[in-house]
């Protein structure tokens, strides 16, 4: 397991959309700290310590995490909402980044707490240009909690 | 007049010597110087003594004829003398007499002027004392009951005598003197001596003591008796000779006969004012009387009226008198017969006539007229006296009124009333009687009603002669009509006995009170009959009253029934209560639910309709309650509910399962835009990178198809979009709100346009519109979107937007002058992914119209096209005017 802290916890179940994101992500050079979990228990585990990743420190979160909505297993909105309710992932911004328009997806999220919710554009150029925008923002203009 | 000898006064002797002489020496004097005058004037000496000769010769004649003539002057003067002294004496005795006529006359000036007795004497005595020179004058009368005289005037000195002396005609001594004797003789009485004169005795001192010397009494008659005597005192003693006894008893008697004059004309006076007091008293009672009185000429001219012909007339006084009598009438000529009737008969009474009255208010009179005469028997005019008979004649009015009021009253009685006497005959019978039974014609009651020669068996009438006591029945006359008698005794006038008969004519109400009976007992059938229970209520809550339905309903008989608590019935004995109570308050209910109890038990639903019913007087006497029986209704509405408790449930049931359908549709239509995007973009993403990373490693044909892959994906991506909003359509509500379309469209329009774009919009007003706003927009969105691409070829692309408002509709319009398409296929324009197109002429999934067309629809509104290839298109949609 990687001691080190991550920038970018990404949790995305398909691979084309993580490839995509990789992509743009190593386009603006943050690429070397991104961790991919592909469903939701996954990411449970990962962020809580426990399952496979029960020897990880708690407290090297991400930066920031992505996190689409249809994951299999655990949903990204269960995801979101046990990560802001514990106390010990509440701060960690989360910003959701799914093919769902619909509103009360939007809605639901933030009222669970999400920080920013993305569409993800169906054209792959403008999804690119998205990710690399949303990257910036979160890792180099936006200021994190200690 | 006198003698002009008298006039002159005697003439003194020296006077007429001395005149004389006089005017011998005046003469000789005269002459001397005349003489010596001459002698001096003549210059001649010797002619002097000539003249002087002659002057003295002539002289000396002169003296000798003057001598002569004064000697017989002096004869004549003492002739004259004589004749003068004898002259002078008759004269003093004619100056006597003269002093005597004047005292006469003026006495009888006196008595001409002074008009009373004691002012008469008075004058008398005071002419006598101051004119005659009598020392004292008194007139005394006498009391011949008393026989005392007492003076009633005097004059002179009087004092020291009359007051002291006494005077009688019955006491002796002092009867005898001149006055006493006098009076009681009636004969004159002189004393010319009173020093001496015996009579005179009682008076004697105080007489002489005062002056009188002599005096006389005479007597003054009135009415042949002596009243008293005018006594005069002289102080000249013998003076009462014989012309001064004429004298005085000349005055005594005019005295006596001023007494009478007097006398005469205070009988006269009294005379007269007895007359104008009579006078005065007529006309008082002339003027006072109400009566217009008149007097009328000859010729018909009024000669005098009294105030109450003014009154009548209206016409003042003055202008009455001299106008013509009948001026005053309403009609003159019937007033003109009056007077000629007068002075033909002498008189005529209660002659009626009106007078005209200034006012206008007429007055009826009657006239009383008669001729008056004078004294010598001829006719002198008319006296009329009318008598007002106005009120009369009202009376007579009223009475004539009441009696014809009472007469009609008889008359148009509806009811006959008839005088029956003892012996059966009609005495009186009103109007009504006759014309229903004819005229009795003094024919008995039993002849002409019933054609008997007896009266009737066992007539009720006649038996109130029998009881003295009113009776009161029905009786069928012959005209078969039914009439209520009344009879009473009843006493004429004249004291007979008679029996007073009203009949009614009641067979009318008869008829009535028999249709009312019917009538009763029809509606009491009807009643009965009624399958409803009915009952009456009285406001203590008893039934006072059921019919037969009540009695089925409760199972109890109506005996028990009436008098028996209402609520008792019922299975709810307080809402029954509470039933008629309120009856009782609102006046009615209508509908009140109750159940019937059974005497068996079973109880029926009813619905009750109660109403109260009043009393004359307006109160509420009772209640009228009907029931009708529910039951059938109350099981047909338990039925109802029963099923509409089935049909809510399922129509939950149905709600549910629609609810359900449609959360089914919600999550396909989520995880259709999810699942189906997902893969678009690994198509498009990794076509890009291939195209990106290996762009050296591939030829132009493998960058053509790498790029028709990711048009590809990207179509694919609009057609879910499209797909998912066209499904979701119908499950939006369409919220109605106003809409200004023209600022829509416009705002759209904007949205959709590019910069450089060279399209000409032209939008009209629009009519304001009711919709929802969100599918509103997407409805321009769509439109003004195909506008645009279709019309991109143009060079110059016309873009023009309007509408109207029609009827009960709002009509738009969009045009475009762009490719248009054929009418052909305008049935297809807007069906879903129908396309007039090829992708590669214009992209478009061909759901845009098709999602325009569901809107509309929903809004209950039509859209068409019309079209023609390469001219252009035009699309029409309505909506409905919502108010």
């Amino acid at each position: 397991m990687d001691k080190t802290a991550i920038d970018i916890l990404l949790i995305e179940d398909s691979p084309f959309d993580a490839e995509l994101t990789l992509r743009a992500l190593r386009d603006i050079k943050i690429l070397n700290h991104v961790q991919v979990l592909t469903d939701g228990e996954e990411a449970i585990n990962y962020l809580f310590c426990q399952g496979e990743y029960k020897g990880r420190d708690l407290n090297l979160n991400p930066k920031v995490i992505f996190l689409d909505l249809k994951l299999p297993k655990i949903d990204g909105l269960e995801v979101l909402k046990m990560v802001k309710d514990d106390e010990r992932t509440k701060s960690i911004p989360i910003v959701i980044v799914t093919s769902s328009k619909e509103e009360r997806d939007v809605v639901k999220s933030y009222k669970l707490g999400v920080n920013s919710y993305i569409v993800k554009p169906v054209d792959s150029n403008k999804f690119i240009e998205a990710i690399k925008e949303i990257g910036l923002y979160w890792l180099i203009l936006n200021q994190p909690p200690k | 007049m006198e003698d002009s000898l008298t006039n002159i006064g005697p003439l003194p002797r020296r006077k007429v010597i001395f005149t004389l002489i006089f005017t011998a020496v005046f003469v000789f004097i005269g002459m001397s110087i005349f003489q010596v005058l001459k002698v001096y004037s003549i210059p001649n000496l010797d002619l002097k003594i000539s003249h002087l000769i002659t002057d003295i010769f002539s002289t000396l004649v002169a003296v000798l004829v003057a001598y002569y003539f004064y000697k017989r002057q002096s004869k004549i003067t003492r002739l004259l003398l004589s004749e003068i002294e004898k002259r002078k004496l008759t004269e003093e005795s004619l100056n006597h007499l003269n002093y005597i006529y004047s005292i006469l006359s003026e006495i009888n000036q006196s008595i001409i002027r002074v008009n009373d007795r004691r002012g008469l004497f008075d004058q008398v005595c005071r002419i006598l004392v101051n004119k005659g020179k009598f020392k004292m004058a008194w007139i005394g009368e006498v009391d011949y009951q008393t026989g005392a005289v007492f003076p009633v005037s005097y004059f002179g000195v009087v004092e020291g005598y009359l007051d002291e002396i006494k005077i009688s005609i019955n006491e002796s001594g002092f009867k005898d003197g001149p006055t006493g004797k006098a009076i009681l003789t009636g004969n004159y009485f002189i004393c010319n001596d009173i020093r001496n004169d015996l009579r005179m005795e009682p008076w004697r001192d105080k007489a002489l003591k005062l002056g009188f010397r002599s005096s006389a009494a005479f007597p003054i008659f009135f009415e042949n008796k002596v009243i008293c005597s005018l006594n005069i005192y002289s102080h000249e003693p013998d003076f009462f000779k014989e012309n001064e006894i004429k004298l005085f008893t000349e005055i005594s008697s005019d005295i006596s006969f001023a007494l009478e004059a007097i006398s005469a004309e205070n009988k006269k006076q009294q005379a007269l004012a007895e007359l104008r007091k009579a006078s005065i008293y007529a006309r008082g009672l002339i003027e006072s009387s109400l009566d217009p009185l008149v007097t009328i000429s000859h010729e018909g001219k009024i000669t005098d009226v009294n105030e109450s012909t003014v009154h009548v007339t209206g016409v003042n006084r003055e202008q009455l008198i001299g106008s013509s009598f009948s001026d005053y009438f309403t009609e003159p000529d019937k007033a003109n017969e009056v007077y000629k009737q007068v002075l033909k008969d002498g008189y005529v009474r209660d002659y009626m006539l009106t007078v005209k009255n200034t006012t206008g208010h007429n007055i009826d009179v009657l006239y009383n007229a008669t001729v008056f005469k004078n004294e010598d028997g001829e006719i002198h005019g008319i006296f009329a006296a009318a008598r007002d008979i106005t009120e009369r004649k009202k009376s007579e009015e009223a009475v004539k009124a009441e009696r014809k009021r009472m007469n009609d009253l008889m008359e148009m009685l509806p009811a006959y009333l008839i005088l029956l006497t003892e012996g059966y005959h009609v005495a009186y019978a009103n109007n009504f009687f006759e014309e229903r039974f004819g005229k009795s014609n003094s024919k008995r009651c039993y002849e002409f009603l019933f054609g008997l020669d007896h009266p009737c068996e066992n007539c009720e009438t006649y038996k109130v002669f029998k009881t003295n006591l009113p009776r009161n029945w029905e009786w069928t006359g012959p005209d078969k009509r039914t009439y209520d008698i009344h009879d009473f005794l009843f006493t004429d006038a004249d004291g007979k006995k008679l029996i007073l008969e009203m009949g009614i004519d009641i067979t009318e109400r008869k008829k009535a009170e028999e249709a009312v009976k019917n009538a009763n007992a029809y509606n009491r059938n009807l009643l009965e009959v009624s399958l409803d229970p009915l009952v009456t209520i009285s406001a203590e809550g008893k039934i006072t009253d059921v019919n037969k339905a009540t009695e089925l309903f409760t199972g109890i008989s109506r005996a028990e029934l009436i008098g028996s608590n209402f609520s008792n019935y019922f299975s709810e004995p307080d809402k029954a209560q509470a039933g008629y109570q309120l009856t009782f308050r609102e006046g009615f209910v209508h509908d009140f639910a109750l159940e019937i109890r059974h005497r068996d038990g079973h109880k029926t639903p009813v619905l009750y309709n109660a109403s109260v019913y009043k009393d004359e007087n307006g109160k509420a006497s009772g209640i009228f309650a009907a029931a009708r029986n529910v039951s059938a209704q109350k099981k047909a509405e338990e039925e109802i509910i029963k099923l509409n408790d089935e049909l809510e449930l399922k129509i939950l049931q149905r709600t549910a399962q629609l609810e359900a359908a449609v959360k089914e549709l919600e999550a396909f239509s989520y995880s259709v835009s999810h699942d189906l995007r997902a893969p678009l973009r690994a198509l498009d993403g990794f076509a890009r990178i291939l195209l990106e990373d290996y762009s050296t490693k591939l030829d132009d044909e493998g960058k053509r198809f790498l790029n028709i892959i990711m048009i590809n994906s990207k179509k694919m991506g609009v057609l879910i979009d499209d797909l998912l909003a066209f499904s979701r359509l119908n499950q939006q509500e369409v919220n109605v709100s106003k809409i200004d379309m023209g600022a829509m469209a416009s705002s759209i329009y904007n949205e959709l346009v590019q910069e450089k774009d060279k399209t000409e919009f032209i939008i009209r007003d629009l009519p304001e519109t009711k919709g929802d706003t969100s599918l509103m927009r997407q409805v321009w969105r769509n439109l003004i979107g195909n506008a645009l691409k279709f019309s991109s070829h143009n060079e110059k692309p016309i873009i023009e937007i309007g509408g109207y408002t029609d009827s009960n509709e709002c009509i738009f319009f969009i045009k475009d002058n762009g490719v248009g398409f054929d009418m052909k296929y305008s049935g297809k324009l807007f069906g879903v992914f129908q396309r007039l197109h090829k992708d590669t002429e214009f992209e478009g999934t061909g759901v845009g119209l098709a999602i325009v067309q569901r809107i509309i629809h929903r809004h209950g509104g039509r859209i068409w096209a019309e079209g023609k290839v390469n001219e252009g298109a035009e699309f029409y949609f309505t909506l409905p005017v919502r108010s």
